[in-house]
């Protein structure tokens, strides 16, 4: 009653319908308005678009509101609202109109800023999640997952902040990799794991190296890792050695590799090239490697591939000597890069010349005509990969080796 | 040539030195693991003379950790060495039937009595504790003395 003796006429004053419509834009800008802002300002462009996908169904409040503030603006022009009290018999209802509606928009407004606000927060988490149960879904339904799905996770995977949210991104990329390995042999896609371990979860590391981080690198090592060893005792030796899926792993971990070699994270670079050389035929990375790190200066991380490839060297003469050109081509890139450490001079000379002498006694019990083949063999692999430096650093090595 | 697996979360950080050392032996091929699963996989399809296990060893990412770490189990080395001296017994790590296994941890001896009972049943001098004294020599010495015994 109080507020109806505020006003003079039966009607509202002009005053005071122009200040009940002034809060209501107002308060209605305030609230679209802030939230938007926040988003605008710390929210990457092309995760809003996606997250706008995902979630964002709140325009039909915005647009309930606007009719609401543009009845109390049209009521409240003179000539509308005298046309209005024609129709109305008792002025107490617009008056009621007045006071109920701006209210209407203000709660309505304080509720909507607060789940806007909740809605906004750890967006990137509940975008991992929401992205992977439909990949899931998607997966359980078609027995494959939609190319739009896959490139939502491609613009998570090059967006999102380094370290925990991006974590978070990677354990989430795992549990749909669980679900995909899951599947029978014969429904499996090898060629759809591959492409998301390239795509989404390599990418997520290598995609823009000032955002690299031990943390999430350790992470997608441990994901290719489990890929490859459940791949392997899922599908067996022969499938992983066939299939693409090997060469995408050993592609992905080469690739993270060079990227920690140039942020100088040398325990990255150990880890990634013990993984390597757990996978079948990958003598090539490990070289290409080992010479990166040498071209860097980085000593020990060459060491270290040139140690695997020995290991690997040894193994498949252990197993069935120096036969096919797959074990030939290994031998060629583990003397090329000794061959390189040879150069270094001094005790790095030494080093490799010892490690030479025990392999060749391994190879051919000292047969030097066999021995002198094999690094033939080199100079030519080498030769045909246009590598002149290292052909003569095989080159200079042999004649050390053999000097007559 | 000895073949061995060093299993601990610590090779990128306080261990770096032992690794290269292990590296650069001639007549030691050294493979390493971060965690529990990479070690596990590693198990159940590489044969070796000795493998090394942290005590104190985060799970990794395989589901097959779960019921042990709701149960609030965080030693997921000992874990590991436990699931493997038990299906060695039960024939499913056959290829690691003469490989020796020994444990290098932070931990002291009186902590862990279970090391030395069945199913681990490990031997008292296959039992190391990390010190800051201890040095490459010493680690590689003590894998040798593993490996003769």
């Amino acid at each position: 009653m109080t507020s109806l003796l505020l006003f003079q006429n039966p009607w509202l004053s002009e005053q005071w319908q122009a200040t009940a419509v002034g809060i209501a834009i107002t308060y209605l800008v305030f609230i679209m308005g802030i939230p938007a802002l926040i988003f605008q300002t710390f929210i990457p462009d092309s995760l809003r678009s996606v997250y706008n996908e995902k979630f964002e169904k709140t325009w039909w409040q915005f647009g309930l509101q606007i009719i609401l503030i543009l009845l109390l603006f049209t009521l409240s022009v003179p000539a509308l609202s005298n046309k209005a009290s024609e129709y109305c018999h008792s002025y107490s209802w617009i008056v009621a109109f007045f006071i109920v509606v701006p209210i209407i928009i203000l709660t309505w407004g304080i509720i909507y800023l607060k789940r806007r606000f909740e809605s906004i927060r750890n967006i990137e988490q509940k975008l991992s999640i929401r992205i992977m149960d439909e990949a899931i879904a998607d997966f359980s339904k078609n027995k494959t997952i939609d190319r739009k799905i896959i490139e939502n996770m491609i613009v998570l995977a090059k967006e999102l902040p380094a370290g925990t949210k991006r974590n978070f991104f990677l354990q989430e990329c795992e549990r749909l990799l669980e679900r995909l390995l899951e599947a029978p042999t014969k429904i499996r896609d090898t060629k759809l794991i591959g492409e998301i371990l390239k795509d989404v979860v390599c990418l997520s590391v290598t995609y823009d190296r000032d955002k690299f981080n031990h943390e999430n690198m350790e992470k997608v090592m441990d994901i290719l890792n489990l890929v490859y060893h459940q791949a392997y005792l899922n599908g067996g030796k022969e499938e992983i050695g066939s299939t693409y899926l090997k060469t995408t792993i050993a592609n992905c971990i080469k690739e993270i590799a060079v990227n920690a070699m140039l942020k100088d994270d040398l325990p990255a670079v150990m880890d990634a090239i013990e993984k390597l050389a757990l996978i079948e035929s990958t003598h090539n990375e490990l070289y290409v490697l080992g010479s990166e790190a040498l071209r860097q200066d980085h000593i020990q991380t060459a060491v270290t591939a040139a140690q695997k490839l020995k290991g690997k060297v040894i193994s498949s003469i252990d197993k069935r000597g120096i036969q096919n050109s797959n074990d030939k081509r290994l031998f060629a890139v583990w003397l090329g890069l000794m061959a390189k450490i040879h150069q270094l001079g001094g005790s790095a000379q030494e080093f490799a010349y010892r490690q030479i002498q025990l392999v060749i006694e391994h190879v051919s019990a000292g047969q030097t005509g066999e021995v002198r083949a094999l690094f033939a063999d080199s100079r030519k692999h080498f030769y045909q990969q246009a590598e002149f430096s290292t052909i003569d650093a095989v080159k200079s090595l042999e004649q050390a080796l053999f000097p007559s | 040539m000895i073949r061995l697996l060093w299993i601990d979360d610590n090779l990128d950080h306080d261990l770096t030195e032992k690794r290269m050392a292990l590296l650069m032996e001639d007549d030691i091929d050294s493979h390493f693991a971060r965690n529990a699963t990479e070690a596990y996989y590693r198990l159940l399809n590489d044969p070796f003379d000795i493998v090394i296990f942290d005590l104190r060893l985060p799970p990794g990412p395989d589901d097959m950790w779960n019921d042990d770490f709701e149960r609030g189990e965080r030693k997921f080395g000992f874990v590991l060495l436990k699931t493997v001296s038990e299906q060695r017994k039960n024939g499913r790590f056959e290829h690691l039937t003469n490989t020796r296994f020994g444990v290098f941890t932070i931990e002291m001896r009186d902590e862990n009595p279970d090391l030395f009972l069945v199913p681990i049943d490990l031997p008292a001098q296959n039992f190391e504790m990390k010190t800051n004294a201890y040095g490459e020599d010493d680690f590689i010495n003590f894998i040798r003395k593993i490996h003769r015994a």
